[in-house]
């Protein structure tokens, strides 16, 4: 897309507030927050499938920097900011008994170290709030670093093809290990003084939930793709879901408070009797592809065929049907296609529908990025509750 | 990650960049045998092992062609797949509300492992060789592993068997 088209989507929604606007007052979008799949930091960090965007921090003397390149992740929550990112604030150091706070997030890539900080955060053009964030920074604390963030341990934005981590997820309990550190050591804090929380639970208004809204690409993916990331569900004038969805049937399943996956799916090639069945199903902006086992879809290359795990070349386009049950036992059932990674990535395109992996992992269905594309998806907060229901929820209405 | 270069998704098979997998393999497996007695090596007896990874309970249990111990804990539940010939561990699972100690489980860091068979997302990441497989998941509160020697797989064991 180019830049007048990108520039078009991005005032649409306030193009349409002025056509809404009734009398005197024109509504203003105060809660949509940029989305893009685009490059990170130029061709050598350039991932497929990497979703973005772009907020403003300050520090307590009012000093605020505009950062892009956030990945958003409805697999986590807490924001998560790599220090070498922050070059014009200085954020202050919260301590927990008298000792700066430090946490050690992991992900499956590597773990996120360093200390909790106090920012003040502003998300679209929502009011400020002031959370703790965590800098990710290696270098922080003791020689020595704790487990498990000993081994693994980001150390730069090129890791993750990020400068920080946006995590808005459903809102789960906290399982970040805390430390407190002195000059020489860091001890395991299991009653920290604050933890790293997903940063729309803070905001006054919209806090009940997001809506994550990309568009459709052609079957071969597209160079660019761009969205929107609306907080709240049903909060103010431009995400009652009715309106939002244009109609289209919103789809929701609940989920289980404690847990990210969803209660079971089954999937199967379309036209097949034969169904795969997977205990462990969830969505995840965080993952780049659809990661599943099937055994019988061919691997890319002789060493992923040897070890069972890497992208998956079907040579022909392989559809499938999938059917996930919630734990309120509504159901799922969406179609998605699985094409040749080799292909895609040679188009040198980056925002893909259709790639899929074996993680390795039998029992897991990850709907990643791709399952995202020509869909609104709906993320209902846990303790909260929205026209859709009470929270945690997960829904999608086709674009 | 999935690489967005074509090259990284047609594995190279040239024998050099092969060789230096290969290598780079044998080089953290040796460094781990120095250490603790994991994957590729044979198993400690299960309450030594239970104690050094701060478990509470173990188990042996018997299957056709192998047997392996679950080691658990109120948080993490740990397997540990054996060779019934060699007593070489030829699998580890881990599942848990936290991740655990890579080092101390695996005996090496799979995060050093380089080349075509890395892929890191945030939330699954996988990291293979030649011999070596290993899958890990991670999402706030559920924490999954699944690690396979292929080289030392029984004979006539699936690496299907081991499961978290």
């Amino acid at each position: 897309m180019n830049v007048t088209a990108r520039s078009i989507l991005l005032v649409a929604p306030l193009l349409l507030a002025s056509c809404n606007g009734s009398g005197s007052g024109q509504k203003i979008v105060t809660n949509a927050m940029p989305l893009e799949v685009s490059t990170a930091f130029g061709t050598s960090g350039t991932v497929a499938n990497m979703l973005y965007t772009t907020l403003t921090i300050c520090d307590a003397n009012s000093n605020c920097q505009t950062i892009d390149h956030i990945q958003v992740d409805t697999g986590s929550g807490g924001l998560r900011i790599f220090s070498q990112a922050l070059t014009t604030v200085g954020l202050t150091q919260i301590l927990s008994n008298g000792t700066p706070l430090a946490v050690c997030e992991s992900f499956a890539s590597g773990n996120a170290w360093g200390p909790v900080q106090t920012a003040t955060v502003k998300l679209a053009s929502e009011p400020a709030i002031t959370i703790p964030v965590q800098m990710i920074d290696a270098t922080f604390g003791a020689q020595s670093l704790p487990s498990p963030c000993n081994i693994g341990t980001w150390s730069s934005p090129m890791d993750i093809h990020a400068n920080g981590i946006l995590g808005i997820d459903v809102g789960r309990a906290d399982s970040g290990v805390y430390f407190t550190c002195d000059a020489n050591t860091c001890m395991e804090s299991t009653s920290p003084s604050q933890r790293v929380t997903n940063p729309v639970l803070a905001l006054p208004v919209d806090n009940n939930g997001v809506i994550i809204n990309l568009p459709v690409i052609p079957d071969n993916g597209q160079a660019t793709a761009y969205g929107e990331l609306i907080l709240g569900i049903d909060t103010t004038w431009n995400n009652d879901p009715k309106k939002y969805s244009a109609g289209n049937p919103i789809k929701t399943v609940k989920l289980d408070a404690f847990d990210p996956f969803f209660a079971s799916t089954t999937a199967g090639t379309t036209g097949s009797t034969n169904k795969l069945s997977f205990s462990s199903f969830a969505v995840d902006s965080g993952s780049t592809a659809y990661f599943f086992s099937d055994s019988t879809i061919p691997f890319c290359s002789a060493l992923s065929t040897a070890i069972g795990i890497g992208p998956y070349c079907p040579g022909n386009p392989k559809n499938f049907a999938v059917w996930v049950t919630g734990n309120d036992a509504n159901l799922w059932n969406f179609q998605l296609w699985i094409r040749d990674a080799t292909m895609l990535t040679a188009t040198g395109n980056l925002a893909f529908n259709d790639l899929g992996a074996n993680g390795g992992m039998p029992d897991f269905f990850i709907a990643g990025l791709p399952f995202f594309y020509g869909k609104q998806v709906y993320l209902g907060y846990a303790t909260k509750s929205s026209t859709l229901g009470d929270g945690p929820l997960y829904g999608y209405a086709l674009r | 990650m999935l690489p967005i270069s074509a090259k990284e998704a047609e594995i190279p098979r040239t024998l050099p960049a092969r060789s230096r997998v290969i290598q780079g393999v044998v080089l953290i497996l040796l460094c781990a045998s120095a250490a603790q007695a994991q994957l590729g090596q044979p198993v400690q007896g299960p309450a030594q092992r239970r104690e050094s990874l701060h478990l509470e309970k173990s188990e042996t249990r018997a299957a056709n062609g192998y047997r392996y111990n679950v080691m658990s804990s109120d948080n993490l539940v740990v397997k540990e797949y054996i060779h019934p010939g060699t007593n070489a561990i030829f699998g580890v699972t881990w599942k848990g509300k936290r991740m655990p100690s890579l080092q101390a489980l695996l005996g090496f860091d799979p995060y050093k492992i380089s080349g075509p068979g890395v892929s890191r997302t945030l939330h699954t990441a996988q990291f293979g060789t030649d011999s070596l497989s290993v899958a890990i998941v991670a999402f706030k509160g559920r924490y999954e592993g699944r690690v396979v020697r292929i080289d030392l797989l029984p004979q006539g064991v699936s690496p299907s068997v081991v499961t978290p």
